[in-house]
């Protein structure tokens, strides 16, 4: 008996300290989530409201593809996270494309573009999807063509490029400079993590206990961004190998893929970089099982066995991510 | 210079110097809070100024950032530095003016948090803009925030400075009032002071002088028993009493003289009236005697010369005829003197009557008999049988009034022949009435039928002296009665004689005649 109290004195002592300790952990988790404050610049690019403007310009100038049918916002519009809300995006040929498009958001954070990384800049990424014949089919010396013969265009490339004026290099420093300023919008999470206790529902932090613990989201959707800029398999089934073709000789990178961030995931469906998953109940559904079973698959990935109040929690938790307006207004293009 | 003009002198002085000092303190005190308000008021203003202009210059800025940050369309660096430039310099100049124009405490906190937030949004908004190169631009929710947060402090300034300028503003009001307060109690002060210093003065100056006048009143009023005080005073005000007291010397003689000549002229007066009144009842007894006298003085020519003419064809008859109308005139001229004759004793004061137990009835009756075998136009209907048999009188003086009455009766109502005599009694009253239905008397003459000599307007063309009633009136009243009169225009008169049954007094009465 009293070996009984004893045990159960220590045990109450341990359970006090114990959950003293979880909420300072929990305190120092939200911390790894502030938000950056600045957009960072490359040192070749630095930012003008000017160049920004002629950036998001020729985003959404339809001129820059072959058949002028197809501009940037094409496939990654504003309005569903800067990608298309059907499996993979549809090019210039009426093809489905292999991929989904990937978001733009945060696109200044990201260390390496396209779904596979091939891109370390997002000006060389630019090129990609611009003269892709499947895509936007554009050729860049009648592109320049085409802008030449646009007075304002040309005026504001004078200006902004002195010697350059209107070339491939100033077209694609112009676009990538608009895209560093897409920046995801302040979400309940964000204002959560800023200390205000009412913005998330309780559900929706126990979902981030989960994200955080057994859910294991946390392995690669790190930080502010929930993206690690790495490239994982995640067991999902596809033929496409992705960064595998970048890194033949690395077992891991088959069929691997970069993380995307989580920002903005409810406009952003169908889901994974094939989008074969439309919701994110599937996604869940995915990870907890743990995929399939192959040589490349990221050791982080392994059943969850999540509860069905987990996987509510979870959901919940990642539709704070969600901002509750979007401000992007469409640029009135010169002629 | 006199001891009282030099004392008017020193007050006029003293009240100029006061007035002077009076002034330059009320000038001070007004200028002082005057130039608190004007101070305080500008400073006020100013802050409310500046902590506008420091909203309007935040809000261009504001409004060039979301056109710039929209990127709907180009907006030159050459037109950024144009707006952000300019509008910056306002902004700063706002800040720096608030900062010399701080009107509590609690705004020179709020500036101080303003000046941060301002620095950090400035940042913001000048790497946004391209103003200042930088390789890690803030992301909207940091500028957001900066803004939002200057916002807000910009917002409260505002508020602050105008609800403190207002606070300000009516305490500088306050202050002004209070200071109005002070300088209008110092002016109070002054005043009292002046006031009392002015009352003294005139104390020393007017109480003589109103001691005087009282004493100069009491002296019109005839009042010489008067007292002069301060009349050793040496300045002007001991003259003056000692020249009052001469003249109170100077009306003591005068008064005394004085009444010496009223009573002197009084007397005068008195016998002046004295002799016009018997000069006027000289003249009107000779113009109404003449005229009398004449009437039977030309019956009895006329009759004498008849006789005369005529004496050898003349009858016994004739002759009888002539004798009886100059008989007939005879004797009204002595009924005329006889009547002059009383008249004379009443002006003279000695009519007087001696009344003794007297057989009233009987002397009644008799008269009645006498008039009514005198008169042969006229009857006398007599009833007599209410009065008493004895009564203290003078019988000849009633005598002499009943026979005047019906006299009167008669002569009174030619064609009216019908004449009551009634006598009777009543509370302590002997009441002898004679009506006639003749003439009457005007209402406006009856009250002055009993006058002397007074002929009333109906008696014209009827010959008369205005004697008879009056004599009537005094034997009266010397009997202790009265005489009642009725009277009525063409309707005829009734006089009454109301005597007491008590015993009248034998005593002679002085006579008012009322002229």
């Amino acid at each position: 008996m009293q070996k009984f109290l004893t045990g159960l004195f220590f045990l109450t002592l341990f359970g006090l300290s114990s959950s003293n300790l979880l909420a300072q952990e929990s305190e120092q988790l939200k911390q790894q989530y502030k938000r950056p404050l600045e957009i960072p610049f490359p040192v070749n690019a630095p930012y003008s409201p000017q160049l920004a403007t002629l950036g998001k310009m020729l985003f959404f100038d339809p001129r820059l593809s072959g058949n002028k049918d197809l501009n940037c916002a094409s496939c990654h519009n504003p309005s569903f996270g800067y990608e298309v809300p059907i499996k993979t995006p549809i090019g210039t040929t009426k093809t489905p494309l292999d991929r989904q498009a990937p978001t733009l958001l945060n696109i200044a954070w990201v260390t390496s573009l396209f779904w596979d990384g091939r891109a370390l800049t997002l000006e060389k990424q630019a090129e990609g999807p611009i003269t892709a014949k499947v895509e936007m089919a554009g050729k860049f010396d009648i592109i320049i063509e085409r802008l030449e013969e646009i007075s304002e265009y040309e005026k504001w490339f004078k200006k902004l490029f002195p010697q350059k004026g209107i070339a491939k290099d100033t077209i694609l420093t112009a676009i990538a400079t608009y895209e560093r300023t897409i920046v995801s919008e302040w979400a309940p999470f964000d204002r959560w993590v800023e200390g205000d206790e009412a913005a998330l529902s309780p559900a929706q932090k126990r979902g981030f206990e989960v994200f955080n613990g057994p859910g294991k989201c946390a392995s690669c959707h790190t930080g502010w961004l929930f993206a690690d800029n790495q490239f994982h398999d995640i067991g999902l089934s596809t033929t496409d190998i992705g960064r595998g073709k970048i890194e033949p000789n690395n077992v891991f990178a088959q069929h691997g893929f970069k993380t995307p961030t989580l920002r903005e995931l409810t406009h952003r469906a169908p889901y994974m970089h094939n989008g074969s998953l439309t919701t994110l109940q599937d996604v869940i559904e995915l990870y907890n099982s743990g995929g399939i079973k192959r040589i490349s698959r990221s050791p982080l990935i392994t059943p969850l066995n999540l509860s069905k109040q987990q996987k509510s929690d979870l959901i919940a938790f990642l539709k704070s991510l969600t901002a509750e307006r979007n401000n992007v207004t469409m640029p009135i293009l010169p002629n | 210079m006199t001891s009282m003009s030099r004392k008017i002198f020193i007050s006029i002085v003293g009240s100029l110097f006061l007035g002077l000092l009076l002034s330059v303190l009320v000038l001070h005190q007004a200028q002082k809070g005057n130039n608190t308000t004007v101070e305080v008021t500008r400073k006020a203003f100013k802050a409310v100024e500046y902590s506008q202009d420091l909203r309007k210059n935040f809000l261009i800025i504001e409004r060039l950032d979301k056109r710039v940050l929209a990127m709907s369309s180009f907006v030159s660096h050459e037109e950024i530095v144009s707006i952000f430039n300019p509008a910056k310099q306002q902004f700063m100049k706002a800040i720096t003016g608030l900062k010399q124009n701080i009107l509590s405490p609690k705004m020179a906190h709020m500036i101080e948090k303003l000046e941060t937030a301002k620095d950090i949004w400035l940042k913001d908004s000048e790497i946004l803009l391209g103003l200042k190169p930088s390789f890690f631009i803030p992301t909207m929710e940091k500028y957001n925030r900066s803004k939002n947060n200057l916002a807000t402090l910009i917002n409260e300034m505002q508020k602050l400075a105008a609800n403190d300028a207002t606070w300000i503003s009516r305490k500088a009001q306050a202050d002004v009032s209070s200071s109005l307060f002070t300088t209008f109690s110092i002016a109070m002060l002054a005043a009292l002071a002046g006031s009392f210093a002015a009352y003294l003065l005139a104390r020393g100056l007017s109480k003589p002088l109103v001691n005087l006048v009282a004493t100069a009143e009491q002296l019109v009023t005839g009042d010489t028993s008067v007292k002069f005080a301060q009349a050793d005073r040496k300045d002007e005000i001991g003259a003056v009493v000692r020249a009052v007291a001469n003249f109170r010397d100077g009306i003591i003689q005068k008064l005394s003289l004085q009444e010496q000549l009223a009573e002197q002229a009084e007397a005068l007066q008195e016998a002046l009236a004295q002799e016009k009144h018997l000069n006027k009842l000289q003249r009107e007894f000779v113009s109404m005697a003449s005229h009398e006298f004449r009437t039977p003085l030309a019956i009895i020519d006329s009759s004498a010369r008849r006789l005369e003419k005529r004496k050898d064809k003349l009858t016994p008859q004739d002759i009888e005829t002539r004798t009886d109308k100059i008989r007939n005139a005879v004797s009204r001229m002595m009924t005329l003197v006889e009547s002059t004759l009383d008249a004379a004793k009443a002006d003279n004061g000695k009519l007087s009557i001696n009344p003794k137990e007297t057989k009233f009835k009987d002397l009644v009756d008799h008269i009645c008999e006498r008039q009514n075998d005198l008169y042969t136009t006229h009857n006398i209907s007599s009833d007599t049988q209410g009065l008493p048999s004895n009564l203290n009188v003078d019988g000849s003086a009633i005598d002499q009034v009943i026979t005047n009455l019906l006299s009167n009766a008669v002569k009174y109502a030619p064609g009216c022949p019908d004449i009551f005599l009634k006598g009777w009694q009543e509370q302590g009253q002997v009441r002898i009435s004679v009506q006639d239905f003749g003439l009457g008397i005007d209402e406006d003459d009856l009250p002055k039928v009993f006058g002397r000599f007074f002929r009333a307007k109906t008696s014209t063309g009827i010959p008369g002296t205005g004697i008879g009633l009056n004599l009537v009136n005094q034997l009266v009243e010397l009997h202790g009665g009265i005489i009642e009169l009725e009277s009525k225009a063409g309707v005829g008169s009734t006089f009454t004689l109301c005597l007491p049954i008590e015993a009248a007094q034998s005593q002679e009465q002085p006579l008012n005649f009322a002229i």
